[in-house]
Formats: C-alpha cells, sequence, structure tokens
C-alpha cells in the first residue's frame, strides 16, 4: 500500500508543480522536502496540495481522508516533512 | 476528477487589531512571539526584546500615512503580527510573523486578506519585500502570492508584486482553494482609535 500511496503523492505534486513550476518538484522521490525549512512547499502551496492529495486518495481508497486537520498541520512533528513521512501518515490514517 | 469533496472547512474569527489598541496581555503574548529564536533569527536585530522597549515601540508604529502594525489575533490569543512600511504614494513593504506550531494555512490566509487590503481598500499599486537569503521558505511564500524577485545581493532578495500581477493571480487555483478552506473563517480589520 505504502508504494500505491507515495505514487499518488507524487503524481499529485507533479500536477500542482505546472502551477508552481519548482525544479525541486520536477521529479520528486520518496526523499523530496515538502513543507519544511528547506522543503518545495510553502503555507500556500501546503493547503492547495494537501486538498488536491485527499481528493485524489478518497477516490482511490473509496474512503473519506481528511489530512489537512488543525492538529496535523500544527503539529510539532509535521507529517509533511518530506513525500516518505506524509505516505507513512496518509498510511497510518487508512489502516485506522 | 471532483474537486473539494473532502476538503476541511475551519470555522474561526481572524483579527487584524491595530497596535494601540492591545490590552496588556496581549502586547505580552505578541512580545513573547517577537523574541522567540526562530523569528528573532530572520530579523534585522537578532537580540531579545524588553517589555519596555515593546511597547514603547508599539507606541511609535501605530498605524498612520507612514506604516500600519497590525497584531493577529485567532478566536482568543495573540499568534503573529502583520505589517506595511514605508508607505510612499502608493508603494510600500509589507512582512509578516506568526508563531510556529500554528494551523499553517492561518498565515497564508492571513496574508491574502492583508494584500487584498492593500491593493483594494488602501489602493496600493506595488507592494515590496524584502526577505533573507537564509530564509528560502519566507521567499517561496511570497512567491507563491505572486511577488517576483526583482534584485538580490549577499543578504537580501528583493521582491516585488504589482497590482495587475496580484489581479491576475487573484482566480489562482491556489487562492481559490485557500478561500474555500477558511470560507467558515470571519475576518476583522480594526481601525485605529
Amino acid at each position: 500500500m505504502k508504494e500505491k500511496i507515495e505514487k499518488i503523492i507524487i503524481q499529485t505534486l507533479q500536477e500542482l508543480n505546472d502551477e508552481l513550476e519548482r525544479s525541486e518538484l520536477e521529479n520528486p522521490t520518496s526523499k523530496t522536502k515538502l513543507f519544511s525549512r528547506d522543503g518545495a512547499l510553502d503555507s500556500l502551496a501546503l493547503v492547495t496540495f494537501l486538498a488536491d492529495l485527499e481528493d485524489r486518495l478518497s477516490e482511490e481508497f473509496d474512503t473519506e481522508i481528511t489530512l489537512a486537520n488543525a492538529q496535523a498541520m500544527s503539529q510539532r512533528f509535521s507529517p509533511f516533512k518530506n513525500v516518505e513521512s506524509l505516505s507513512l501518515y496518509i498510511q497510518g490514517l487508512l489502516d485506522g | 476528477m471532483e474537486r473539494g469533496r473532502v476538503q476541511t472547512m475551519l470555522e474561526s474569527k481572524l483579527q487584524f487589531i491595530p497596535l494601540n489598541q492591545l490590552s496588556y496581555e496581549q502586547h505580552a503574548q505578541l512580545l513573547n512571539i517577537r523574541n522567540l529564536k526562530s523569528i528573532r533569527d530572520m530579523m534585522s536585530d537578532a537580540k531579545e526584546i524588553g517589555l519596555n522597549e515593546h511597547l514603547a515601540w508599539a507606541d511609535k508604529y501605530g498605524c498612520n500615512t507612514k506604516q500600519c502594525y497590525y497584531a493577529l489575533k485567532n478566536t482568543d490569543q495573540i499568534i503573529g503580527g502583520i505589517n506595511c512600511t514605508d508607505i510612499i504614494a502608493s508603494e510600500c513593504s509589507w512582512g509578516i510573523y506568526i508563531k510556529p506550531n500554528i494551523e499553517v494555512g492561518l498565515a497564508s490566509f492571513a496574508t491574502y486578506l492583508f494584500l487584498k487590503h492593500l491593493f483594494e481598500k488602501k489602493e496600493m499599486e506595488l507592494i515590496w519585500a524584502k526577505v533573507r537569503r537564509i530564509n528560502p521558505k519566507t521567499l517561496r511564500f511570497n512567491e507563491s502570492f505572486g511577488f517576483t524577485c526583482k534584485r538580490e545581493d549577499e543578504e537580501f532578495y528583493y521582491l516585488e508584486l504589482t497590482k495587475e500581477a496580484w489581479q491576475e493571480r487573484s482566480n489562482s487555483r491556489l487562492f481559490q482553494t485557500l478561500m474555500k478552506r477558511y470560507k467558515n473563517t470571519t475576518y476583522q480589520f480594526m481601525e485605529n482609535s
């Protein structure tokens, strides 16, 4: 399941990058930094990315999933640090 | 793909309060944020600020024809500050600081409202930003709002956003998603007393 989630995250990032045009997001991998000090996403881009990803995951896994909740978005150890940490976070939510 | 099927919407209240309208307790909250290391490190002067120094600063930097400083209050707590300075005719520079571990989209929402306020209510035509090179996150943040880098030196990037560029960007997917997410959040710009 982890590989499937990562693939969805990467596709969503690439789609968003049509608008953002950031070089770090041209070929994202599991190690791509997202929302960290030198990550590719700022808070405005993160909000859009998570909304897109919520939609895509809900379609793929046929269940509603909320990533952009206040708790996750203000956690000291953010799940949005990189693709891998986000993937693990999503897997945890889906495993419920 | 159907958009916006799941997207979370947050309910809260965001207030922009001129410094001269803050209570003593709110000043203390704002000072704590100004003194956070992560924020001090990005300022031109990184030394810790004392309470008297902060209150003198707040007295000096209210809202007038040259500048406007607001504290940002979300529901019941001060979460940061936002300002426009160096107002000359229809140009100004802007800045924001938000305490860490706050709901991450709030900084974007406050910024969107503030820039909109500057262009539409204050009739600005051009807004500048000066971003330290050691702060790439803030550079990206400004770029997402449409700022472009006009020049750079060893320490800073110098960015600008024209009213025209802002208007062109106002229908961007980034802004639309932000507005949808904060559809249930009310906001208020309080007037200078």
